[in-house]
């Protein structure tokens, strides 16, 4: 016991004390609590910096249920699972290899830590074709929303079904055309002020019409402009809500915020991997992968909450 | 106080006391329960729980939220003063999210029929002055 007493108490005088404590510090273990103090520290302002964004998205999505509703399903769901599967599975290696830095088991941290950055570069190589697929097709932010085609055209579809959609599009619009020449041949002006989507409106709004010219058709397909109640649509019946535009500009900016979290945690991944390549890291001295490791494992938190958010809406 | 032959040989850092070590079963199960998790809330969006579908979603995600935090970054085994930090931190959200809903219905009068829920399409080719365009 005395020996030991030494061993913690000399190490201002040097041979004995470990060479990665810090001087300000009395103990490792005392350096230990601080790092780790500081690095939750850290992590709250995260959580805080991304609770603003998860605020504008209750927001919207509050006002505006429908144009979530909508454009969601522009995003590729498979695609997002495996992304959340492939950040889980990086969760695991790093914790895993916080565990074995503990243990001192220098190569098994060197592999789990290449692992987990592989798994950084699977994450971010999905989010790139995601990415590339909306800006190919005018899925985008603000002004540049000028999407190609209705969601569900692209994916998930195979073409009879998508041909299928096409020909019940043409059909409705030819028999709603009928329908409003019908009508405005009985109506003979519009009323004052009356500028939006005659199909839809011109009955309700007029007093002269001749209702016996509504056919059943049309008034069959005004009332499938909405889902069908007690199932989920994968496609969107009827026009496209106004301001979808707004779902990508809060989709973009929080998976972008994120996808940078993800490149900075790989950064400090790829500085813990050289270290402990040299063999720096072992029972007495594991506070950086620790510390890096929690990085990741919020990176991964904040995923776990965007993927329901943005790509399981119902 | 352990012998100090510890000090020489590989041990496990609990017995140092730096921080608890995580076994494997402990870190493949999370991680099992988790990837479980995640097919679950994938299937749970194809059924149709009315206005509970949200709901389902985001007991799922906190679940899963939970199991990372206490198992993969050792907050169950941490100081309680870490964890302290981090509920603190979550309450402050919770406060920020909450306040920000309370006036979320207040400006419909304000917005053009058609464009957000309750407001009746009625208002239709009467904009009124103050509409957004």
């Amino acid at each position: 016991m005395s020996t030991a007493a030494e061993t913690h108490d000399d190490h201002h005088d040097g041979h004995q004390d470990p060479y990665h404590l810090a001087h300000h510090f009395d103990t490792p273990q005392q350096q230990f609590d601080a790092g780790k103090l500081g690095i939750w520290l850290f992590l709250t302002t995260e959580i805080l910096l991304f609770s603003g964004l998860f605020c504008a998205y209750a927001v919207y999505r509050a006002n505006h249920p429908e144009v979530f509703e909508f454009a969601h399903l522009y995003l590729n769901k498979p695609l997002g699972a495996i992304n959340t599967v492939v950040l889980l599975f990086s969760s695991l290696t790093m914790a895993w290899g916080v565990r074995a830095a503990q243990l001192g088991q220098k190569n098994l941290l060197v592999g789990l830590l290449a692992l987990t950055i592989l798994c950084g570069f699977g994450f971010l190589g999905i989010k790139f074709v995601e990415y590339r697929v909306k800006f190919q097709n005018g899925e985008l932010w603000g002004p540049h929303y000028n999407p190609k085609e209705m969601p569900g055209a692209a994916k998930d579809e195979d073409d009879r079904a998508k041909e299928d959609r096409q020909r019940e599009a043409e059909r409705k619009k030819h028999e709603e055309a009928i329908t409003v020449a019908a009508l405005t041949n009985t109506v003979a002006t519009a009323p004052a002020g009356y500028h939006y989507d005659q199909s839809k409106y011109a009955p309700a709004s007029s007093d002269n019409v001749d209702f016996a010219s509504i056919s059943p058709e049309w008034v069959r397909q005004q009332g499938s402009d909405t889902k069908p109640p007690g199932s989920i649509a994968e496609t969107w019946h009827g026009d496209p809500p106004v301001n979808a535009q707004l779902f990508f500009s809060i989709y973009f900016v929080m998976t972008g915020l994120h996808g940078l979290h993800v490149i900075a945690g790989m950064i400090c991944i790829a500085w813990i991997l050289i270290r402990a390549t040299k063999g720096e890291f072992g029972p007495h001295y594991f506070n950086p992968v620790d510390f890096v490791g929690l990085y990741w494992h919020i990176v991964d938190l904040i995923w776990i909450f965007l993927f329901p958010l943005l790509y399981l809406i119902t | 106080m352990s012998d100090h032959a510890a000090e020489s040989s590989p041990t496990p850092a609990e017995e140092h006391g730096l921080a608890h070590v995580m076994p494997v079963k402990i870190l493949v199960g999370v991680f099992a329960a988790l990837i479980a998790l995640t097919v679950i809330t994938v299937g749970s969006s194809y059924l149709d729980f009315g206005p509970y579908n949200l709901l389902v979603a985001m007991i799922i995600a906190f679940v899963k939220g939970s199991l990372v935090c206490m198992f993969f970054m050792h907050l169950w085994y941490d100081s309680k003063f870490n964890l302290f930090i981090f509920m603190s931190c979550l309450a402050f959200v919770v406060l920020f999210i909450s306040l920000a809903m309370t006036d979320t219905h207040q400006y419909h009068n304000s917005v053009r029929g058609g464009q957000a829920p309750n407001v009746p399409a009625a208002t239709y080719g009467e904009a009124p002055p103050a509409a957004k365009p």
